[in-house]
């Protein structure tokens, strides 16, 4: 059903701004089911299709999701301090994506060089070479970076915010490409920025971005950004609505939850 | 499809296992008579919720969970009104530094390691002593000073020598201020660091140290908690912004579910059955913590606290 209605929807896109722009500019046209994804109460992360036009039907499709606010973070490295493991060092990261997604029409290998894929960005280690470390406390040791770069990776996988996956993206006759990406629920609030390539010989022959928002929304937004903003208040009600809920529990069970 | 989004943890989780983990934990504080606080913190890390949230949505949840049965005791009058306002003096002080501590830790990096340090500490000691005492009392050994009232003649006999004495008409004591003011500043400091009520430390010594008779006793802990964790919950969401008041809904529904079950179940068992019962629960508990101290971690990287969340 879903397929269904994209396909129709892509014909729709195409007709029309084919029709309006012409063929020249019109060589990538891509779009995606949602543009803006709001976080509530019941959010548990939302998969997003993504599908667009294919230039030439010999063209490969790669797409990259990367997130546009990348602040600088703070990692610690664990350490064995006598008989315990505790964090030992601590660094400033910079220049890391918090979500880096791409999808492939076909093996990574069998069509990206190694200039595009310096170019574009377009595996991991091009992220490690991107990558500013500084220490801020403990000792240094040759094997910093590598050690951080690997830990942090396992972490965001983990969390579902890196992933590469090769043959993810469904091409249809040579002309129409479709896939998802998974936003998961630690996905953070701002706009994300969907890459489309198509690719062949080696040469990005056209190109087309989209924009999808998250945002957190309703009652969890306000939650959200009220314990964030004004501390005060959100503990004030914290321990009211926590006295209330105890007073009620108490009439209903006679007996409380203690 | 039965998440349930967790604002300030920032993740989403299913409201079912939350359910269960709040049943759980108020299954066995119906059953054994003491709150759950020091089971849900680590427990909840357990199930990836970020360690100062944890902790700070626990003392949210403490609030809610002691207030009706601090109501109970005020109204059938076991409440020391004298001895818990200073032990809330204590328990406020202790309370707002330790909060201060949380947020210096979790800038080092390392609060996960000093919560679960100090809980390996208070979980190894406090379910230590219990389980010697309750083989002693199944073995009908006579336990010297338990039931006597007035505490240690020890003790006494050392705050007797202390200055600011007062007379606490209701524990009909005549005791210095200055060890329950100390003791709830101690309590005052786990709570903020553990997430705990710490009935489990503060009723013991009120009724063996100070020499609180029990039902007062427990009256008067219950009387303190729900204002030094308040406080605690106050000043979590002030300085750290980690208190997940939507985590703390969702546990109290299930630990108030729980702990009708609880009571039911303890009317059954005998009282030392239940207390080497809780001692195993404690010490398994503390041994998991020890052990991932231990263990090389499978990731080597962690993240440093900004705000909220991570």
């Amino acid at each position: 059903m879903k397929r269904t209605i994209l396909v129709i929807c892509v014909v729709i896109c195409v007709l029309n701004i084919g029709a309006a722009l012409g063929s020249e500019d019109a060589d990538m046209v891509t779009d995606r089911t949602k543009q803006k994804i709001e976080v509530d109460t019941r959010f548990a992360g939302e998969r997003i299709y993504f599908f667009g036009t294919i230039p030439d039907p010999e063209a490969d499709i790669i797409v990259k999701l990367i997130s546009k606010h990348n602040d600088p973070i703070k990692l610690t490295r664990k350490g064995k301090a006598v008989l315990f493991w505790m964090s030992t060092k601590q660094f400033e990261i910079r220049n890391m994506p918090y979500i880096y997604k791409i999808h492939s029409s076909k093996p990574l290998g069998e069509f990206l060089t190694p200039e595009l894929v310096k170019e574009y960005k377009l595996d991991y280690e091009t992220l490690k070479d991107d990558m500013e470390i500084r220490l801020i406390k403990g000792e240094p040791s040759p094997d910093d970076k590598e050690v951080m770069f690997e830990g942090y990776l396992k972490m965001k996988e983990d969390e579902n915010l890196y992933r590469i996956a090769e043959n993810r993206i469904r091409i249809t006759k040579g002309r129409l490409f479709e896939h998802y990406f998974t936003f998961p629920d630690k996905a953070k609030e701002g706009d994300y920025v969907i890459e489309s390539y198509a690719i062949k010989d080696g040469q990005v022959i056209a190109e087309s971005n989209d924009i999808v928002e998250v945002k957190k929304v309703g009652l969890m937004g306000w939650l959200y950004r009220t314990s964030q903003n004004n501390g005060i208040l959100y503990g004030i009600m914290a321990v009211v609505i926590a006295l209330g809920a105890g007073l009620l529990v108490g009439r209903i069970f006679k007996g409380g939850g203690h | 499809m039965f998440n349930i989004f967790l604002p300030i943890a920032g993740m989403s989780i299913n409201v079912f296992l939350l359910l269960g983990i709040g049943g759980l934990v108020g299954f066995l504080s119906g059953l054994f008579g003491v709150g759950g606080g020091f089971l849900l913190t680590p427990l909840m890390m357990m199930i990836g919720i970020p360690p100062a949230v944890a902790a700070a949505s626990d003392s949210n949840q403490i609030v809610a969970a002691a207030t009706s049965g601090a109501m109970a005791h005020t109204r059938l009058g076991n409440v020391d009104m004298k001895m818990g306002l200073i032990i809330l003096l204590g328990g406020i002080a202790g309370g707002t530094i330790g909060v201060q501590v949380v947020k210096v830790l979790r800038q080092m990096g390392n609060f996960e390691f000093a919560v679960k340090a100090v809980y390996v500490l208070m979980l190894g000691g406090v379910g230590g002593a219990m389980f010697v005492e309750s083989l002693r009392a199944l073995r009908k050994e006579p336990v010297q000073g338990q039931e006597g009232m007035g505490g240690s003649p020890k003790f006494s006999r050392f705050f007797n020598r202390l200055p600011l004495k007062m007379h606490f008409k209701k524990s009909g004591l005549n005791t210095s201020a200055i060890f329950p003011f100390s003791i709830g500043a101690t309590v005052g400091f786990l709570a903020a660091l553990m997430g705990v009520g710490g009935g489990f430390i503060m009723v013991p010594t009120m009724i063996y140290v100070i020499g609180m008779p029990t039902v007062v006793a427990i009256g008067t802990d219950l009387f303190q908690i729900v204002f030094t964790t308040a406080n605690v919950t106050l000043q979590q969401a002030f300085t750290n912004h980690t208190v997940d008041i939507v985590l703390a809904m969702v546990l109290l529904c299930g630990s108030t579910i729980g702990a009708q079950f609880g009571a039911k179940v303890s009317r059954v068992l005998r009282g030392e059955q239940i207390r080497i019962l809780l001692s195993v629960i404690v010490l398994a508990m503390m041994f998991k913590l020890l052990f991932d101290l231990l263990m090389t971690p499978e990731n080597l990287v962690g993240w440093v606290a900004a705000k909220g969340g991570h």
